[in-house]
């Protein structure tokens, strides 16, 4: 505990500009400034000499976002209402809530492509400013493997028949899954077409440059 | 089930107070039907009605379990 309170002590850095300091905060932090806080403490022209600027920032990690009462007391009261028999626990994963669910009725939840889980999740993303995701039982574990497996044998199949495939509608997180993995095969690439929520992904192979 | 439409509509909405469900009972269905204020029509339904949807997922899957079919109407408020 005494740990973690120091991981969040504000630290100063000095830098030429303020790209410079936050350079600097990145490197002894070891975080990417997606990851850190920082406020401007001193901005200097020094005159000494050469005229130099110089700035001062102070640094400190973000924390990982934790549930406010908001999120709990709703799902407490939806569970409190709801006729499934359900029990939630929270994570912090990176900079997203994650409500995990168990309970005797677990499985309705991952009905129909965990069409349950995913109206939880659009419902509390409404509600809640951080973003959330909503898990049972390693549910998205299993459809990334599931997915990345998929993909990666049509790509194969599209490298070794140089004839484009295109997949089923599918949603954003699904689809980043997908870019990831087929990009991996070399000699293949993937786009997405269509508009808006649903779009389907094309797998072509890359035409190979003449040299 | 109507407290827990309500429920849900009022943490979405700007105008809770203006949330009003109304549950009409049928032999094997139950209509609910779920009056918002003008302007929180949008909120409730979601882009491309995914909102809606959402909510109509969690009332079909409370309908799995008590064995009823429920079905949800959003109506605009005069």
């Amino acid at each position: 505990m005494e740990n973690e309170e120091k991981k969040l002590e504000k630290q100063e850095f000095k830098g030429r500009n303020l790209e410079d300091a936050i350079g600097l905060a990145e490197h002894i932090l070891k975080r990417s400034r997606s990851q850190l806080n920082y406020e401007i403490v001193a901005e200097k022209t020094k005159l000494f000499g050469i005229k130099t600027k110089e700035i001062v920032i102070a640094a400190w990690p973000k924390e990982p976002p934790r549930p406010t009462s908001l999120e709990i007391k709703f799902l407490d009261e939806f569970i409190s209402r709801f006729p499934l028999d359900l029990k939630y626990h929270v994570k912090s994963k990176n900079d997203m809530l994650c409500f995990i669910f168990d309970g005797p009725d677990k499985n309705l939840l991952l009905r129909k492509e965990g069409a349950l889980l995913l109206a939880l999740q659009h419902i509390l993303n409404k509600i809640s400013d951080k973003k959330v995701q909503t898990d049972c039982d390693f549910y998205r574990k299993r459809k990334e493997r599931e997915l990345k497996d998929y993909v990666s044998k049509i790509a194969r199949h599209v490298h070794e028949t140089g004839k484009n495939e295109v997949l089923d509608y599918m949603n954003p997180y699904e689809r980043r899954i997908v870019h990831i993995a087929v990009n991996q095969v070399p000699g293949i690439s993937t786009e997405s077409i269509d508009e808006g929520f649903l779009k389907r992904i094309k797998i072509f192979p890359v035409k190979q440059s003449p040299n | 089930m109507k407290e827990l439409v309500e429920m849900i509509a009022k943490a979405l909405v700007d105008n809770p107070e203006m949330v009003h469900v109304s549950e009409l009972q049928g032999e094997q269905t139950t209509i609910l039907e779920l009056k918002v204020a003008q302007e929180d029509l949008g909120k409730v339904i979601g882009k491309q009605g995914r909102t809606a949807r959402a909510m109509r997922v969690i009332l079909g899957a409370a309908g799995m379990k008590l064995r009823r079919r429920f079905n949800l109407e959003i109506i605009e408020k005069p």
